[in-house]
């Protein structure tokens, strides 16, 4: 009793004290939204008006990008808003965000209804819980309007393809057709051990057991960070295995349109490779810590191992020079076992959008400024920096960096396929696996190409199966576990769940191929 | 004093036993092991740091640098963001401890007052807020929509300027302070804040100095709440900036399908190791005066201040 | 009953406005935004708002008690923080017993200092050492074990190895910070206790024995009232940084921040419903070990 009353004495004192600062803060905030009204009227108007010549009312658009602000942006930023001075009027406002922080960031302010007028997202980020939560606007009647050259800049396939949940939500920023894949090899070594240059899988594996053999300093190989699973069946150009939901735990494959179940139809691929890894592993072909020890990209540079996986067609001069620091001997390669021959199935997705969140007060000024920012001369700058300072064209279609850098970043915002320049520094081999990659006539479209698995209905149990999936992902592709057993006892407590969003997923398909027809 | 008494019954001899010897002797042992368990590690990063990264990836850690270079430093103190960030920390970090100190003092103050009947409730009003902080959403509307905090260096300075679990060590301290002397200045006619402010705070620098340590490292290395509320590079302390390089360098973990160029060659590791040397550099130079208040000798330590 | 808590606010208002300012920054920094736990229970959407958003209950505290992992990631939780506040707490003490008990003053202040070094170091850091101990390959233990004749272990496939290796690290880093809290209580100790004991005879043992240590037990008690709240939060700086995704060492390391980091990344609601969980058991245990500690010892409690 006694005890009660103090507290509500406590609570009362607080209570007054509370309901001063409110009203001080309400003071405040009274002030202030007028203002913001009428700017956001004003902006409205003009927006409508954007036919007649004459400029419109400046406004300055806040852009949320991750990266580090990259040297020389200012410049660059101020030269295109003085392009756009008698135009749009439009002053850029850009926050970086590092990558690390970039996810939280922009769940949070974005929650709390900050008015980002631009923001960079992706389906390996947050993207589709923040378009199932009603994060971003829908672009297809403002794209319409004002961004025709954003549109034309991107094949009428692309746009197909990237549709979220039947809608346009975000411009989907990138220019190839398949997630490149391949292999960086120390070339020094399979010299020495006499090895001819690797062509396929199998002379892959023969280097690997030579090192293995004859340099016991070396790892021959750290797939740390990018799982030789996985990367076994991208590059799979025969039954066409993909993975649909939790790591291949659904798969689809020949393009026929249906989710399979792992635990019903283990699927000979995926576990020759699984049993692969495993004995890569076991035999120490595998580095053994490679569970703990991060990047085996890192680990090549390091000298530390033969051979590493690594994402994209390429072979960075910074990998390269690493290594070199290291050890001024070694030479390093790359090769990668797509056939240029065989078609694949691709779904055309990207792996970058550019969003409009409907929290922004500006948002058609938004896809205006995107709109000439897409245009080619604009782009140019955007992308590159001032010709003749950051860099020099080589042709139309490839650029020369010159000293003075810009780093490149239009992956965050505006990178699409018409205004691209491939990078001249690249090798003659890597340039034809990046223009195989972005020539869609190289792909065979997926049947299930513009679809989005909406796993609202059945998010408990997706969630469950993911938390379960990764704790056992690292081990079973890794190899460093012995796979018919975890595979059994990830089966027996992920199953349940597994079928039921199974079956939710192929309600969808069906439903979406229907609509399709 | 009840601890007095248990030695008026029994005497015991004045000379040193073996045992105290011993004793003795695994104390030093002790506190020399541990210092070099403590302070090797740190050597190593302040060596790798001014190792060129080739070596530092290929040798790992050593005990004398193999191949100097500065590159890890120059990477990280390149640009005029440095200074601008270092300004910035040194303006939180002060301003910050100063006030958090303050406050916090002070409430725990009141709650260890005897006087005061409801301290237990003002207790565990403060202990809430430790187990339940503010949902996220939240906090960022009252910072940024109500308070209109966004992009000011306060919306560094204010978030965690009362620390609940500082409050409650200063309590423990409070509490050890005999009440008479309370009483007494009470009865001499002492206002409350004369008590406090020219009794309590000179006896209890030990605290002080401990809780205004603790505090001014956390300002020190705040990164998350300039993360979330300052999107302007001219306001971004030292923590943010290195946190936004870093995770730069790590770009190719985030990012697929991109072009080429993106990652540029920099000393990764090395720069995380010469963050640790920058961010702890200016505390090393404080370090000391603060460190006079909690070590001394014995005999210092009489309460009549 | 309102007018006697009014006489007591009035006859100690001088005492109740030094309060004022943290009271007030209370309410405003940590009680307001309490409302956006509220998240826990609702869909949020943002173009409705916090509080328009739908209502639907406990729907995503499913996520956590829908299979039996909770219990092994909860009891790894609670474990690993034992553990660290045990052995924390101890070495804390004995160090800064010795160090309170060293004469040599130089020797005194640089070791201190050397001790608290490792405070400074970041997660990522300390990884890196961890993994130049541990490694397989060339790791400083195993190059040690293979010299002694001993097969290596491959700690980081061993799971048994972890909740030591776990807490080593924690006591390492934090022995200098707790040391430091300690020494400054000890400091506020009259010299006059230890002047008496020594005129009765009594050793530098005894004195620690029947002087410093039952003067300390007041901040012990109050430090680990301190941790325990927090008894249901994971280190997750440390082992999301040291362990990382090695789901090898999960069975041990595993903790709810880290598998509620894993399995809800992008859902909000959800791991705002864990947190409250989390936070709800720590109201639990705290006011339970303060009530006990109450009963025990009245003036060392909380509240």
């Amino acid at each position: 009793m006694q005890k009660r009353k103090k507290f509500f004495v406590m609570l009362l004192a607080v209570l007054l004290v509370f309901s001063g600062v409110v009203a001080c803060s309400k003071d405040e905030s009274g002030k202030s939204e007028p203002a913001s009204d009428a700017a956001a009227s004003t902006t409205n108007n003009s927006a409508t008006e954007q036919a007649e010549p004459e400029p419109l009312e400046p406004v300055t658009l806040k852009i949320l990008v991750p990266g580090d602000k990259p040297n020389n942006l200012g410049e660059v930023l101020a030269e295109a808003e003085k392009r756009m001075a008698d135009t749009l009027n439009v002053k850029l406002d850009m926050t970086f965000v590092g990558w690390a922080d970039y996810g939280k960031k922009l769940q949070v302010s974005l929650a709390a209804g900050e008015d980002y007028d631009l923001v960079f997202d992706a389906p390996w980020n947050i993207q589709t819980a923040m378009i199932q939560a009603g994060y971003y606007e829908p672009l297809e009647a403002l794209l319409d309007k004002y961004g025709p050259t954003i549109k034309s800049s991107r094949p009428e396939q692309m746009w197909e393809a990237n549709k979220l949940f039947g809608k346009v939500y975000g411009i989907p920023l990138g220019v190839y057709n398949v997630s490149g894949r391949g292999y960086y090899i120390r070339k020094d070594l399979r010299e020495k051990l006499g090895i001819p240059p690797i062509q396929t899988w199998d002379d892959f594996e023969k280097f690997l057991y030579a090192v293995k053999e004859n340099e016991p300093k070396i790892s021959p190989i750290h797939p740390g960070g990018l799982d030789l699973v996985s990367f076994q069946l991208l590059a799979d150009q025969d039954t066409h295995i993909k993975n649909f939901w939790g790591g291949y735990t659904l798969y689809y494959k020949n393009n026929d349109g249906k989710a399979y179940n792992m635990f019903e139809e283990r699927d000979p691929k995926f576990w020759e490779a699984i049993l692969t890894v495993r004995k890569w592993f076991t035999d120490k072909i595998i580095d053994q810590d490679v569970l703990a020890s991060g990047s085996g990209v890192e680990a090549f540079k390091a000298g530390k191992a033969a051979s590493a996986s690594a994402n994209g067609f390429d072979l960075p001069k910074a990998v390269v020079d690493a290594l070199k620091s290291v050890d001024p001997a070694a030479e390093a390669e790359f090769v990668t076992f797509f056939d240029k021959n065989k078609k694949m199935v691709s779904d055309f997705k990207q792996w970058n959008f550019m969003h409009v969140p409907v929290s922004s007060k500006n948002k058609e000024r938004a896809i205006m400024f995107l709109n000439w920012a897409n245009e080619k001369e604009n782009y140019d700058l955007l992308a590159y920096g001032i010709e003749g300072k950051h860099w020099e064209a080589v042709g139309t279609d490839a650029y020369k960096e010159l000293d003075e850098l810009y780093p490149w970043f239009p992956y965050a915002w505006i990178w699409n396929p018409e205004s691209n320049r491939e990078n001249a520094a690249q090798s003659e081999e890597i340039r034809g696996w990046n223009l195989w990659s972005k020539d869609p006539n190289n792909f065979i479209e997926d049947k299930l190409t513009g679809f989005t698995f909406d796993d609202t209905k059945v998010k408990a149990e997706s969630e469950q199966v993911a938390a379960l999936f990764s704790a056992i992902s690292g081990p079973l592709f890794y190899g460093t576990v012995d796979p018919e057993k975890t595979w059994e006892e990830y089966k027996e407590k992920a199953a349940p769940f597994t079928k039921k969003v199974q079956e939710e997923a192929q309600r969808q398909i069906d439903e979406f191929l229907q609509n399709k027809q | 004093m009840p601890y007095k008494s248990a030695f008026t019954t029994k005497r015991i001899a004045e000379d040193a036993t073996i045992s105290e010897k011993l004793f003795h002797l695994s104390m030093y042992v002790w506190v020399m092991l541990l210092s070099l368990i403590c302070v090797i590690p740190f050597w190593l990063v302040v060596i790798g740091s001014f190792t060129a990264e080739g070596s530092l990836r290929s040798q790992g850690f050593s005990l004398f640098p193999q191949e100097i270079s500065l590159n890890s430093y120059r990477f990280l103190l390149s640009g005029e963001q440095v200074f601008v960030s270092y300004k910035n920390t040194i303006i939180i970090t002060v301003v910050g401890t100063f006030l958090s100190v303050l406050i916090t003092s002070m409430m725990a103050y009141v709650m260890a007052n005897r006087k005061i009947k409801y301290r237990g409730v003002l207790s565990f009003i403060v202990y809430f807020t430790m187990l339940f902080g503010p949902g996220l959403v939240g906090f960022y509307i009252l910072v940024v929509n109500w308070l209109h905090l966004k992009d000011t260096l306060w919306a560094i300075i204010l978030p965690g300027l009362f620390g609940p679990w500082n409050a409650f060590l200063m309590v423990s301290y409070f509490r050890t302070i005999p009440y008479e002397i309370n009483e007494a200045a009470t009865i001499d006619g002492a206002s409350e804040s004369y008590i406090f402010f020219r009794i309590y705070m000179p006896i209890s620098k030990p605290v002080i100095a401990t809780v205004g340590l603790f505090v001014s490292l956390r300002y020190w290395n705040e990164w998350f709440y300039a993360m979330l509320f300052v999107d302007k590079e001219e306001l971004h302390p030292l923590q943010i900036m290195i946190r936004s390089l870093m995770s730069n360098i790590d770009v190719q973990r985030y990012v697929q399908g991109t072009d080429v160029n993106i990652v540029t060659n920099v000393p990764a590791m090395g720069v995380q190791l010469a963050t640790v040397c920058v961010t702890i550099g200016p505390i090393l130079l404080v370090y000391p005066y603060v460190q006079k208040y909690f070590v001394k000798g014995l005999t210092i330590g009489s309460i009549k201040g | 009953m309102l007018t006697r808590s009014i006489q007591e606010i009035r006859r100690n208002i001088h005492l109740y406005l030094l309060a004022l300012p943290a009271l007030i920054y209370l309410i405003v920094f940590a009680y307001v935004p309490m409302f956006g736990h509220l998240i826990a229970f609702k869909n949020f959407r943002p173009t409705e708002g916090l509080w328009g958003s739908e209502w639907v209950g406990f729907k995503h505290f499913y996520f956590f008690f829908l299979n039996d992992y909770w219990i092994t990631v909860t009891w790894n939780t609670l474990y690993l923080n034992f553990l660290n506040i045990f052995f924390g707490t101890i070495f804390a003490i004995i160090t800064a017993v010795f160090l309170n008990e060293i004469r040599f003053v130089l020797f005194k202040k640089i070791s201190q200092s050397f001790i608290f070094l490792p405070f400074f170091l970041s997660w990522v850091v300390v990884a890196y050492m961890v993994f130049a101990l541990l490694s397989t390959r060339d790791g400083l233990i195993n190059n040690v074990l293979t010299q002694l004749g001993t097969d290596g272990v491959s700690w980081y496939a061993s799971p048994q190895y972890w909740p030591a290796i776990i807490t080593t690290i924690q006591v390492w880093k934090g022995v200098g910070a707790g040391a430091i809290i300690y020494l400054a209580a000890m400091s506020g100790i009259s010299g006059e206790y230890y002047e008496s004991a020594r005129i009765d005879g009594a050793n530098r043992l005894k004195q620690i024995w029947f002087i410093t240590l039952p003067l300390l037990r007041p901040t012990v008690i109050m430090l680990t009232l301190l941790a325990v709240g927090g008894i249901f939060y994971g280190d997750f700086g440390l082992i999301y940084s040291i362990v990382g995704e090695n789901a090898l060492l999960f069975p041990t390391t595993d903790v709810i921040d880290t598998y509620v980091y894993r399995g809800l990344r992008s859902n909000f609601s959800s791991s705002a419903a864990i947190v409250l969980w989390q936070s709800c058991m720590g109201l639990i245990c705290i006011c339970t070990v303060n009530w006990m500690t109450r009963k025990l010892d009245k003036d060392s409690s909380l509240w």
